[in-house]
């Protein structure tokens, strides 16, 4: 007969391996299921016998010092549970993440509540797939206080809702508001976000591209179109909408936006009379221009106070920016002190692609005109054509002083009983489809477009995606370190336990 | 506190002057050196394999997302590491009760004037200390990696702090067990199987129902320290850890009040 003590050991040893053997199959087979028979039947013999014990002693068990301790056992299980449970409703934590990677932005946050209703959201994962922890951490730190079912389920085990969703591989999020659903297949904070976003806000403002006269494709979807722009401002709550300007001799009263991406051929004067006319009754029109064409839309800023030479502006400590030369791309950091601009402070970037500038003039002395944007103090205005095959900065010419130039700038003219509103950007590509997400261009094109539109509750700064790690490890240091430290210790460390053995035996 | 100092002294030369002591610590040591610098090695290849401008069909800016610092280094080995510990630290805690009463010194203990709390006190203070100094000595190699790498040091701040909870929470449970068993092998034969038992329950989930899965999933250490293996540290994480040790502690004591009342 085994003691009790053993039995103890049997059971737990013989129950671990049964319970491992199911977790790695899968299923409880003959191996698990004799396993557990035996562990349960050895723990339930050293119970028992702990029992009797206990029984033919119950008066000595009963003592004071016993009962004290048991006492103290179960205060302390009791406090142990609830300060545990207290830490976790107060969600307090320390990110220790690179560059605070679990920080949910407040976009993030409004966007979510502006979700009425039932949400839930269904995470899709392969066994083993490592990116599911960090999803699962992201997906609750994002719903952490709202009321949101979070459930995550192997996709094998999930057919039907494969076909439904049409989810293409692991670590894709499904998220249901009411009837509505959206497949998130690479669920980063930003893909999320507008995930909400797009359940959330239906358009109810009316976005109208004009097109027809050379301005930025949003059908197209590569690199130069602008497609996410458009993308953008749906997920943003526009109606986005498609005005052709060789027609346009009116633009719709149900605009609340007119977007004009840098128009390459003439527009017609009766378009930009009519733009006129929508700027004078109350409109809002977000205006793009590039140094690259003369379209007549520049002349029409020019009447609104908002003139911008044929120069090319040139940023000298604004470095190279794909395979541009030095200076031509500016990436900036200085903004002017506007609702358009919140949140955006010298560390946070826009990059423009060879942009022009802005000068402001006030056409009747109750309008307002604000610079938004600003190269360094030391750009200037290139006024010739850069000569082909430029490979350094060019020289600043003589007439020109260096100065802080406007990049961007936000006019809002009171006419009457309206107010109409112009935001004006003197590049178009810092918005297509390659620039559009880099840095905080996105944020300051969707807050412009607010602005103008009086829906200044939205201006926000979108959740980006966090910076992971991927700079190499110097392999060299690495090696030598491992030599040094890494093999050394151990080395101590066994020296040291030969030691203590010999001292031992010799005892 | 006099001799509860001398106690405290009298147990870490008793672990520092057996060959067990640095027996574990070498083997933690060396497994995490070799297996963070295999990581390492390995992280550094795929970059470069990624990254290299010779390679036809990629661009040098489009290395995957999973091939980071963090998920091809700190989880892996955190992951490892992680079960690893489960073997060497029951060696250690195995003999810290068992032994005296083997030898039959725990009574002789209870005799010298200190209390049940005290003498619990000492032996839960010296263990711990070894487990942090176990964690320390064994991250010596990753910081120095790292901090030449000159990113992530808090990220693995946060990993060596998952590690050193978890060990903590492992030698807890081994002193329960050795609190309860009268024999060194007993006592580490249960704590291997218990720790093996709690590490994971997340297993459960397709056995049981949501209730009792969120339950489970609350008790398991891998899930509590996983969370640290992400760079992020819970105030309840840590008040989960403080709490074994504190209950391990009480029921450590009502086991020596248990030995008393039944002689």
């Amino acid at each position: 007969m085994i003691g009790k003590q053993e039995a103890y050991a049997l059971g737990f040893v013989t129950c671990a391996f049964g319970l491992g053997s199911i977790q790695l199959q899968g299923e409880a087979q003959a191996f698990a299921v004799v396993h557990i028979v035996v562990g349960v039947a050895a723990l339930l013999y050293a119970i028992a016998r702990d029992v009797q014990r206990l029984r033919s002693a119950r008066r000595d068990v009963l003592s004071r010092p016993v009962l004290r301790a048991f006492g103290v056992l179960l205060l302390t299980l009791v406090a142990g549970i609830g300060l545990e449970r207290l830490a976790a409703s107060s969600a307090l934590r320390f990110d220790l993440t690179f560059e605070g990677e679990f920080h949910v932005a407040p976009a993030t946050r409004e966007a979510l509540a502006e979700l009425e209703g039932a949400v839930s959201m269904t995470l899709y994962r392969d066994p083993g797939d490592p990116r599911i922890r960090r999803t699962r951490m992201l997906l609750e730190e994002i719903t952490r206080g709202r009321e949101i079912r979070l459930t995550t389920r192997v996709i094998e085990d999930a057919p039907e809702d494969e076909d439904r969703y049409g989810i293409g591989s692991s670590n894709s999020v499904v998220v249901h508001h009411d009837q509505d659903w959206l497949l998130v297949e690479r669920p980063t904070e930003g893909a999320l976000f507008e995930a909400f976003a797009r359940l959330g806000r239906k358009g109810d403002r009316v976005l109208y591209f004009s097109t027809g006269s050379g301005e930025g494709d949003i059908q197209e979807g590569g690199d130069t179109g602008f497609s996410g722009l458009a993308v953008g401002f749906q997920t943003e709550g526009f109606d986005v909408r498609v005005l052709p300007s060789p027609v346009m001799s009116e633009i719709p009263s149900d605009a609340d936006l007119v977007v004009v991406l840098a128009p390459e051929r003439n527009m017609r004067r009766d378009a930009l009379a009519a733009l006129t006319a929508y700027v004078e009754r109350g409109g809002s029109v977000l205006a793009f221009i590039d140094p690259a064409s003369e379209s007549g839309l520049e002349g029409w800023l020019g009447d609104f106070g908002l003139s911008s030479p044929a120069a090319l502006v040139v940023d000298p400590v604004s470095d190279p920016v794909d395979g541009e030369i030095r200076g031509l791309s500016p990436i900036v950091f200085n903004y002017g002190s506007h609702p358009v601009t919140t949140g955006l402070e010298r560390n946070r970037n826009s990059v423009f692609r060879r942009a022009r500038a802005f000068q402001l003039r006030k056409p009747t002395p109750e309008d307002r005109l604000d610079a938004l944007v600003f190269t360094s103090p030391y750009a200037w205005l290139e006024h010739a054509p850069l000569p082909p095959g430029l490979r350094d900065l060019p020289e600043r010419p003589a007439s020109e002083r260096p100065r802080y130039l406007h990049l961007a700038a936000a006019a809002r003219y009171p006419r009457g009983e309206h107010e109409g509103r112009i935001v004006a950007f003197g590049d178009r590509d810092f918005v297509s489809n390659r620039y559009l997400r880099a840095l905080y261009n996105l944020d300051l094109v969707m807050n412009a477009a607010h602005w103008a539109v009086a829906w200044t509750d939205r201006v926000t700064l979108r959740p980006k995606s966090a910076g992971l790690i991927q700079f190499p490890v110097p392999i060299q240091n690495s090696m030598k370190a491992f030599y040094g430290v890494g093999l050394l210790i151990p080395e101590i460390l066994l020296i040291a336990g030969a030691v203590a053995w010999f001292r031992q035996r010799r005892a | 506190m006099r001799r509860l100092l001398s106690l405290m002294q009298k147990e870490a030369l008793v672990l520092f002057g057996s060959p067990i002591a640095y027996g574990v610590l070498f083997m933690v040591a060396l497994v995490t050196a070799v297996t963070f610098f295999e990581h390492l090695r390995l992280y550094n290849q795929i970059l470069f394999v990624f990254a290299s401008s010779t390679m036809g069909g990629f661009e040098s800016d489009t290395i995957p997302t999973h091939v980071n610092l963090i998920d091809t280094v700190f989880n892996p080995v955190m992951e490892q590491l992680g079960v690893l510990l489960i073997i060497p630290l029951p060696l250690v805690t195995m003999r810290v009760f068992a032994e005296e009463r083997e030898r039959g010194t725990d009574e002789l203990l209870l005799t010298s004037g200190l209390s049940s709390a005290q003498v619990i006190a000492a032996k839960y203070f010296v263990t711990y200390a070894f487990v942090v100094l176990m964690m320390t000595v064994s991250f010596i190699y990753p910081v120095t990696a790292i901090e030449q790498g000159g990113l992530g040091m808090k990220h693995l701040a946060s990993v060596f702090v998952g590690l050193s909870l978890l060990a903590i929470g492992i030698a807890s449970m081994g002193l329960v067990c050795s609190a309860f068993a009268s024999s060194q092998v007993v006592a580490a034969a249960s704590t291997v199987a218990v720790c093996f038992i709690v590490y994971d329950l997340g297993w459960t989930h397709g056995f049981v129902s949501e209730p009792t899965a969120i339950f489970l999933d609350a008790l398991s250490l891998r899930l509590r320290f996983g969370h640290m293996a992400e760079g992020f540290v819970f105030a309840s994480d840590l008040v989960y850890f403080a709490a074994i040790a504190c209950v391990s502690a009480a029921l450590t004591r009502l086991s020596f009040e248990l030995r008393r009342a039944l002689g």
